[in-house]
């Protein structure tokens, strides 16, 4: 990944407008983020000392060190407290987050054309452009009237350079260049025959014909759409929704999961802990030092899955997605490679085992009844800490897929 | 291409969606975390420091800049920093070494630094924007009492001695261009 793709992934609060423009937006955006990661609480929890974390960010924190990072405060892992309430503010904050960026943007945008443009009526430029908004999402020029073709050029352009909220807007215009993705439609149309399945290297979703080229790129080309995940996704684990059914996953059940304990790996022998791995399917190539911090990393993974309110957990086999992700920023670090492929190629047959056992449940499985409203979140996102926002996002696609 | 814009674009628009997000991407990524960090150094008006990614080929590379405040003996030089990321950063420290010689009590002749939050102190709340502005006040405000260069320890009480000697690491750097 360049500079440039990592700057268009980040999302931050100085997407909004400064304190004096906009009181608290910018402010509000920053208190839901974790001081660790950056991103929004992904499972956050509470220390004693009433500091917070996503559950995975602390839980690594205190591998070395049994406090709390911001103050110092002493405090095991085993006094953490899921935050049940901030972690229902984010869900509510990522889906209102691109309204409130678009309305932002809209306001700034008539103050300007209104100075710019005394003659026009405010209200009009204002409606106007919200259609062409909410229609295409992209602001382009033809819509208004020919008088406001002029007028607007330059300022769809001074958006660009002296918006207040200078990253989104560009970034997605940027992004569909390089990533390819196909059509909602030509997937809900081409489903049967070439079946959407979920990427075992970055749990996005893939034309099932797509995915060895996909794999190839690197996971860069060849995305379906994400409004696609949660249908697919209902697809190879149709109970999750409900949180009710039989499930293929052993992640979901009625009941709460167990928390994995900790395992003292100085004893153990190599092919113990392959055995280990194996229990929870996992990948067992890789030299005893390997083993142990894939091992150790699952536990993590696992555990601080669990403190996700039961509607966003993912599911034992995005967690796996998560870990081979985080195995190959390990080992790209380590190795000097400038990519993934590297470690992409070493793994390759078992990702491509996983996908075919992905097939497999894939065709065994009938298509699901769609669960709107329970299935949101469990939509796949890339991981970790924008999982709340993939979920909200899903959301809006969900809806308007089933409304139209 | 245009058709799933009009589509999809609205809830997309405005954040960053993930979908266009590379594998590397995952729970506590340190690719993630550097891109936020990049981000807030970019938006940040903080004068005086600045760092990018040395090359698109690998993140875990920065090159920083530190100016001197004006007021201090430092004032009106430029120091180039390297940072170098550890695997599991941000849980332990970057490694921060000054590429342009920097006549400091508390910096070897290598550029090698002396500040507890890039040693114990660290915590992963710490971020390359709190460590340079932490660098930039330790130019003006070295800590004597631990120095790595004695010298300019003993010389740091008499200011124009010190300048004159600071200047001629300085000078020594920027002739020789490395
Ligand atoms: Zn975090
Ligand atoms: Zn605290
Ligand atoms: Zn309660």
């Amino acid at each position: 990944m360049d500079t440039a793709a990592l700057l268009k992934s980040v999302s931050d609060p100085s997407d909004f407008p400064d304190e004096k423009s906009a009181p608290g937006l910018r402010s509000l955006d920053h208190a839901l983020r974790c001081n660790i990661c950056g991103e929004f609480f992904d499972g956050p929890v509470t220390l004693p000392c009433g500091h917070g974390f996503c559950s995975l960010c602390i839980r690594e924190h205190m591998r070395q060190e049994s406090n709390c990072p911001m103050c110092r405060v002493a405090a095991p892992e085993s006094s953490l407290r899921k935050n049940i309430a901030m972690e229902e503010a984010i869900a509510a904050w990522t889906s209102a987050r691109p309204l409130v960026l678009r309305l932002v943007s809209d306001e700034k945008k008539s103050i300007t054309e209104r100075e710019a443009n005394p003659s026009t009526t405010p209200s009009n430029a204002v409606n106007g452009k919200k259609r062409k908004w909410s229609s295409e999402g992209t602001f382009t020029t033809q819509e208004a009237g020919p008088s406001k073709v002029q007028k607007e050029k330059p300022a769809g352009d001074s958006r660009k350079n002296s918006g207040q909220s200078p990253k989104s807007p560009i970034r997605v215009d940027e992004r569909d260049d390089e990533v390819e993705m196909v059509n909602t439609s030509d997937i809900e149309e081409a489903d049967a025959v070439d079946p959407v399945v979920n990427c075992p290297m970055c749990a996005k979703s893939v034309l099932e014909s797509r995915i060895n080229p996909h794999i190839d790129s690197g996971c860069k080309i060849f995305l379906a759409s994400k409004g696609q995940n949660v249908n697919n996704w209902l697809k190879i684990f149709p109970g999750r929704a409900k949180g009710k059914e039989k499930q293929t996953d052993d992640t979901s059940n009625d009941v709460e999961p167990d928390r994995l304990p900790k395992a003292s790996y100085g004893v153990l022998k190599e092919k113990k802990l392959r055995e280990m791995l194996q229990e929870h399917k996992l990948p067992t190539t890789g030299d005893k030092a390997t083993l142990i911090a894939r091992h150790q990393r699952w536990i993590m993974i696992y555990n601080a899955n669990l403190d996700r309110a039961a509607k966003q957990r993912k599911t034992n086999n995005e967690l796996r997605a998560d870990l081979a992700r985080w195995e190959e920023t390990r080992s790209f670090k380590k190795d000097q490679v400038s990519d993934g492929v590297a470690y992409q190629e070493a793994h390759k047959n078992e990702f491509n085992q996983m996908i075919k056992d992905a097939r497999k449940r894939l065709v065994k499985k009938e298509t699901p009844e769609k669960s709107r409203s329970t299935t949101t979140h469990a939509a796949p996102s890339t991981s970790g800490p924008s999982n709340v926002v993939a979920g909200g996002d899903d959301d809006n696609v969900a809806d308007s897929q089933d409304e139209s | 291409m245009d058709q799933l814009s009009s589509s999809l674009a609205p809830p997309r628009t405005s954040h960053k969606s993930p979908a266009a997000t590379t594998p590397l991407e995952g729970a506590g990524s340190v690719t993630k975390r550097l891109g936020n960090e990049l981000m807030t150094l970019m938006m940040s008006s903080s004068a005086g420091i600045s760092a990018f990614p040395k090359s698109d080929a690998n993140l875990f590379e920065w090159v920083g800049t530190i100016e001197g405040v004006s007021g201090t003996v430092y004032s009106g030089l430029t120091f180039k920093i390297s940072i170098t990321f550890p695997p599991n950063y941000p849980y332990v420290p970057p490694t921060i070494k000054f590429d342009t010689p920097c006549y400091h009590p508390n910096v070897d002749l290598a550029g090698n630094i002396c500040l507890d939050i890039l040693q114990d102190k660290w915590s992963a709340v710490y971020s390359v924007h709190t460590v340079l502005l932490s660098l930039q006040s330790l130019l003006g405000e070295p800590n004597n009492a631990s120095p790595l260069n004695t010298d300019a320890a003993n010389l740091w009480d008499s200011p124009s001695e010190f300048k004159t000697e600071l200047r001629k690491h300085y000078r020594a750097s920027t002739e020789n261009s490395n």
